[in-house]
């Protein structure tokens, strides 16, 4: 069969010519070709992004499709393998297909065929936000007058269609003016799909009309829907419904409930209607989103009854949004007066009401709603009681940092193994390169013949590479080149990090022989510390050897001993004789604090002096990122924290509050930088930011080392403080510490937020906090400015919750 | 992966009766202790809280539906809660699309009113019309419902049968059974008020929407209050994306109350998984499980494979099989004094069972409860010579009932031996004049004469016994 001409066609590619030449063969010729055709389709290449649009594939598309029997087949040969073509630029096969499906003419396939093709096409996924081989089911529909499909993609295409304006496939493209209600009253598919319109989530970008200028209201789906039902086109109660029932089953993202209540809106129907609907109503009104919700309300507010008002107001008034619950209070409000029986049903809502409300001025408005509808003959509902004062609880043990374990019985081959892992993935992570650096220079010292044969069996090509590379890092790698005997370029590194520091003076007492038994700083702790009796045993190894530690690992270790008050510790370390133990002593003696920058080389001299000097620019960079890593500098809080405040006001980005927590637990005095880092934690505008910084904050606290003076004062000297985020904050942090650790913070920060100058954003949030905090820690005193505040004239919020703290704080 | 294509079929739609106020759920095949099951119908009777048990299910139907991984592809296959009945309550499961959520409905026998409380599971039918209907139910006084095929329509034959193919990948499968074994390692970690956990909830994201997290979370009670935290403090719980929690927000209005559960937690754990139990009116709870990750499902942790790992598991897991009956609380004590076996490894064999979606565990009781998972394929049982023995008699028909409690078994070598229940056991195991029982005398377990009446008594009782307690009683 292959030499028939259709064939010639196929291998021609001549797609276009394919239709007639379909309709000059007879029936049996084409049940003839099938099977020629279906070896002409495996042979076709797969479709990729080159050759989709490859001229023989749609030739046999056309060809299968005019020559299969049944509509599975037909519907299979279109949909998958290799003759699934919907579009290629500049032309559609669609029409193609009609011609090809019909082409003894219109009798060709019997309408059962064509309604279970229809079936068939109209349940495939979308590819690319429209169905696949659209307009060929919209034909086949015309045609045959089978049921309309309802599956999803069908109705998403139609929609977008149907209000597309812009036909691109005709030349020249058309553009179509007539308004929306105009083109959907005349379309057939209108009454079948517009209800499942609803049900779809995700039909909000098919029903945009103008994606990038925002739609029209009058020009737009839901005023043409609207219209249509006005005039009769459309049924308005069914279209009621399915919009109702699409927002009460809360399916779908912010932009489908915006697309159904806007469409409920234009519709506005009439109270009748509504009234026939109410539980639907006031299911949207408890369970809804806020914007759901107020429609209702309104549109409740002439339907209920006045008992349902009272009973659904117990729900809507622990809504969190502010503004319901003020519509809902009217509404009790203007129900109770105009139906008394009502009152002694409202009265016990509105008091569990009170009792849940946090806002003071909320809380006072229903005060006044109780004292006005209390029936006579009733007393007024107790106020619930207020938070107890709390017992004396200790708060949580902070952490402890763990020792590092380094491991017992280290070979050569291991440490080779570990550098090899280093390079893969770990180049930027401190405390392993800190371990394995430590690891190597030891093998160095005991056997470096062994470390050489080991390292050149495990990274060979890595050291093939150095010799050869211009810039490469005198870090791990150079340490592993100088103990092979590579040749080391002289010409230095880009980057700066730490590792590269120390490491260009190993690698130099390396060359020249001098003895280095181990890395003096060599971190103990998984802080990052070394602990002070190791260290000073450290240099006593280097007093029996004789040998003298480089100014660089020696200033390193110095910054990084956590001084201990153990006597045995200092006696040890007074018994060393050289000047590295010396000046070890000398550091234990003072306790470890205030290190002198002139003492120290560079880049400690940098480091301690602090950004100011600098301008934030550190003299060590991580690998990765252009700021310092935690672990290169030197373990006192202040320094880091002076470091992290200057590197977030310098890029921009949020404070780290992971490194918050690092500091917190590291021992030493915190002083003003860290407190000023603390306060900007606290500030943070995550969620998660703001937890890391709470956690800092109660360990800081359990530790005993919170000064809250100077934290207030660094808050107050934030340039944009939220009160409300500090206050969640604050809250959160008395969960743990307890109500009397957090309040002398706050004591001595409103006196700086509250002058009347200042237009702090959610200070009555940290009102209200105050005064729950004041009544749990049983506190009593004056707060400056407070008094000024509370008597103001207009009764806002936060006149009331000031007015409310000074009533708890007078007791 | 493999992923099996299930077929659900349904003698009808499930549907909510709005003209007699009855909310009809239809069940497709499933097993009880009779065996498979077609259609079994547990339950005719009413909820006595309407409106929280319409919200609480939706809760449930919301999760099977869900995928919080990648919520674009949500909605596109709704696979069917699990329903399980028996001691007088019924459960209602499902596991989100993404094996990273597991939710559960406890309904106690307070919650149910009028019916007598079958035995079995299966799945039910829940279409988007019932989702409708039980999301606009707002109703106060009792609604009935009934869970499978009416009477009439099962002997009528149904025309309108429902066939639903739904591909069940393996990991699905899996993480759905072993969620039960990692709950079991849980403990109760915090336990706080309505209003906390309307305030807690209500800061969480939602899902889909751009803040959702992927991370881990933890949070920390303290005074009675939640904060989040950063990172594991002794008695934190984790709470790994938390815009997986939105499927609480049906039931939120009605919750009396939360508690949190979780592992055991030290300061350098990784992320957790967590359950998060609400408590309704009626008694009705709804938990919600989470995976310690959100693009990561429940996977076997080191402490349940190493329960797995005995060399008996396999023959005391199918012990016991044989001895649970739809328990709503397994006593491990008893249990373990019926099969003849110690504790620990009637736990393991528990653990192994549960694996298998053979058992559920259940966190505010802190017990196993007897749930076989329909869609989990029968094991072939080789392990348990005891077992074969047993069922090889009840295939040939050799087992004759001579009264109450007292049954004649005749073996394959035509050997009777006559079994006695109730009176003259030892421990609770049924005494035989068998050899075995002569040496053994309890001491392990029932002999295989003793199983077989067990496998053919429990074929002969139907689904529906009266006055069910629950625990495992004497036979």
């Amino acid at each position: 069969m292959s030499d028939h001409p259709l064939f010639t066609l196929i291998d021609d590619g001549d797609y276009r010519a394919v239709p007639d030449a379909l309709a000059a063969m007879t029936e049996d010729e084409r049940r003839a070709a099938v099977p020629a055709l279906k070896a002409a389709r495996a042979a076709l290449s797969r479709i990729t992004l080159w050759t989709y649009d490859d001229p023989r594939r749609i030739a046999v598309q056309l060809a299968g499709a005019g020559c299969l029997a049944t509509a599975p087949a037909v519907a299979e040969w279109l949909l998958t393998g290799k003759t699934r073509v919907t579009s290629i630029p500049g032309w559609r096969p669609d029409a193609s297909l009609i011609a090809c499906l019909f082409a003894d003419g219109p009798d060709t396939r019997d309408a059962a065929f064509q309604a279970e093709l229809v079936r068939r096409l109209a349940a495939a996924r979308l590819d690319e936000g429209e169905l696949p081989y659209y307009h060929l089911v919209v034909e086949l529909i015309r045609r045959s007058g089978c049921a309309v499909p309802t599956t999803d993609a069908f109705v998403l295409t139609w929609a977008r269609e149907t209000a597309g304006r812009y036909n691109i496939d005709t030349t020249p493209p058309t553009w179509d003016d007539r308004p929306l209600a105009v083109v959907l009253a005349d379309d057939p598919f209108l009454r079948p799909l517009v209800h499942r319109l609803f049900e779809i989530d995700g039909s909000q970008g098919y029903t945009e009309l103008r994606p990038y200028s925002g739609d029209d209201p009058d020009d737009s789906w839901p005023a043409a829907l609207a219209a249509l039902a006005t005039d009769g086109t459309l049924d308005a109660a069914r279209l009621h419904d399915a919009v109702l029932a699409a927002l009460v089953r809360g399916t779908g993202a912010t932009a489908d409930v915006r697309f159904r209540l806007w469409t409920l809106e234009r519709l506005a129907p009439p109270v009748q209607e509504c009234a026939k609907y109410a539980d639907d109503y006031v299911r949207l009104l408890l369970d809804g989103p806020s914007t759901v919700a107020a429609h209702a309300q309104r549109v409740l507010g002439e339907v209920l009854t006045p008992a349902r008002v009272v009973e659904v107001s117990r729900d809507v008034l622990l809504r969190p949004e502010k503004k319901l619950v003020r519509a809902q209070l009217s509404w009790l409000d203007r129900v109770v007066r105009q139906e008394p029986e009502t009152a002694g049903a409202a009265v016990p809502v509105l008091a569990e009401a009170r009792d849940t409300l946090e806002d003071a001025a909320l809380r006072e408005r229903v005060e006044r709603l109780i004292a006005r509808h209390l029936p006579r003959s009733a007393e007024a509902p107790e106020p619930s009681a207020l938070p107890e004062r709390e017992p004396d609880l200790a708060p949580p043990p902070p952490p402890t940092a763990a020792r590092l374990e380094l491991p017992q019985d280290d070979t050569p081959e291991d440490a080779a193994a570990a550098l090899r892992v280093w390079w893969r993935r770990h180049q930027d992570d401190g405390p392993f390169e800190d371990a394995l650096l430590d690891r190597l220079i030891r093998h160095a010292h005991q056997d470096r013949e062994r470390l050489a044969t080991a390292l050149r069996a495990g990274i060979a090509d890595h050291l093939e590479w150095f010799s050869q590379a211009g810039h490469e890092p005198w870090n791990l790698l150079g340490v592993a080149a100088v103990v092979c005997g590579v040749p080391c370029p002289s010409r230095g590194s880009i980057f700066n990090t730490m590792v590269e520091v120390r490491g260009r003076e190993l690698i130099g007492r390396l060359q020249e022989g001098v003895t280095t038994p181990f890395p003096l700083a060599t971190a103990t702790h998984d802080d990052g510390t070394v602990a002070a009796a190791e260290l000073v045993a450290r240099i006593a190894a280097y007093e029996r050897l004789a040998a003298e530690p480089g100014p660089v690992d020696l200033a390193q270790a110095l910054l990084r001993v956590v001084p201990q008050d153990d006597p045995d510790v200092r006696a040890a370390a007074g018994a060393l004789t050289s000047p590295a133990g010396r000046r070890l002593a000398d550091r234990l003696r003072t306790g470890g604090r205030d290190a002198d920058p002139a003492a120290y080389p560079e880049p400690f001299a940098t480091l301690l002096a602090g950004p100011a000097a600098t301008e934030g620019r550190s003299p060590v960079h991580a690998r990765s990122v252009f700021a310092c890593r935690p672990e290169d500098l030197p373990c006192d809080p202040d320094v880091q924290a002076e470091w992290a405040w200057y590197v977030a006001r310098r890029s921009g980005a949020r404070m780290d509050c992971r490194t918050l927590e690092r500091l917190a637990s590291l021992p030493g005095r915190k002083g003003e930088a860290t407190h000023r880092a603390l306060a900007g934690g606290l500030n943070e505008n995550g969620r998660e930011h703001r937890a890391a910084a709470v956690d800092a904050l109660v360990v800081m606290v359990s530790r005993g080392e919170l000064d809250p003076a100077r934290l207030a004062a660094a808050l107050g000297e934030l340039t944009v403080p939220v009160a409300s985020r500090l206050a969640s904050a604050l809250r959160d942090a008395s969960v743990t510490v307890g109500a009397r650790a957090v309040w002398p913070v706050l004591a001595e920060l409103l006196p700086r937020l509250l002058p009347s100058g200042a237009r702090v954003h959610g200070l009555s949030d940290l009102l209200a906090l105050a005064t729950d905090l004041a009544t749990r820690a049983g506190a009593r005193g004056e707060i400056p400015g407070l008094a000024e505040v509370a008597s103001r004239p207009p009764k806002s919020r936060l006149v009331k919750e000031a007015g409310r703290l000074r009533g708890a704080l007078a007791g | 992966m493999i992923a099996a294509t299930t077929t659900y079929t349904y003698r009808a739609p499930s549907a909510l009766d709005a003209a007699v106020h009855v909310l009809a759920l239809q069940t497709c095949g499933g097993r009880t202790p009779a065996g498979a099951a077609a259609n079994p119908r547990f339950f005719d009777g009413a909820l006595t809280e309407p409106e929280v048990s319409a919200a609480a299910l939706l809760a449930v139907a919301d999760v099977a539906s869900a995928r919080y991984h990648d919520p674009r592809l949500s909605g596109s296959a709704s696979l069917d809660p699990v329903v399980t009945a028996g001691g007088g309550r019924l459960r209602f499961e499902s596991f989100s699309g993404c094996c990273g959520v597991h939710a559960r409905l406890d309904v106690p026998p307070d919650g149910l009113d009028g019916g007598q409380v079958g035995r079995g599971t299966t799945n039910v039918d829940v279409n988007l019309p019932l989702r409708d209907a039980l999301g606009r139910l707002t109703a106060r006084e009792p609604l009935g419902l009934t869970v499978g095929p009416d009477e009439l329509a099962v002997r009528t034959g149904g025309e309108r049968i429902v066939e639903k193919k739904v591909p069940l990948p393996d990991r699905w499968i899996r993480g759905f059974a072993e969620t039960s074994v990692i709950t079991s390692r849980f403990g109760l970690r915090a336990e706080l008020s309505a209003a906390e956990a309307l305030r807690f909830l209500r800061t969480l994201p939602r899902a889909g929407s751009g803040n959702a997290s992927r991370g881990a979370e933890w949070v920390v009670a303290g005074h009675g209050r939640l904060r989040g935290t950063s990172r594991p403090v002794p008695g934190a719980v984790c709470l790994p994306g938390p815009q997986r929690l939105t499927a609480l927000r049906r039931v939120l209005r009605h919750a009396r109350g939360l508690r949190l559960y979780g592992p055991p937690v030290t300061a350098r754990s990784p992320a957790q998984a967590a359950a998060w139990e609400l408590s309704l009116p009626g008694g009705l709870r709804l938990t919600l499980t989470l995976s310690p990750e959100t693009g990561r499902g429940f996977s076997g942790e080191g402490a349940v494979l190493d329960d797995l790992a005995g060399p008996d598991v396999e023959a005391d897991a199918e012990l016991l099989s044989v001895l649970l009956a739809w328990d709503a609380r397994i006593d491990t004590a008893g249990l373990a004094a019926e099969a003849g076996l110690t504790v620990e490894r009637t736990r393991a064999a528990l653990t192994r069972l549960g694996a298998d979606g053979r058992v559920g565990h259940d966190l505010a009781a802190d017990a196993f409860f007897h749930r076989e998972l329909p869609f989990v394929p029968g094991r072939a049982e080789h392990h348990n010579p005891r077992l074969r023995a047993a069922r090889a008699i009840v295939a040939a028909g050799g087992v004759r009932g001579l009264g109450p409690g007292l049954a004649q078994v005749t073996t394959a070598e035509g050997r009777t031996h006559r079994v006695r229940g109730e009176a003259g056991t030892t421990r609770g195991v049924p005494a035989c004049t068998c050899q075995w029982w002569a040496e053994h005398e309890g001491r392990r377990g029932p002999c295989s004469h003793a199983l077989a009446v067990r496998i053919a008594g429990a074929t002969e009782t139907g689904p529906t016994t009266p006055g069910d307690t629950g625990t495992t009683q004497n036979r």
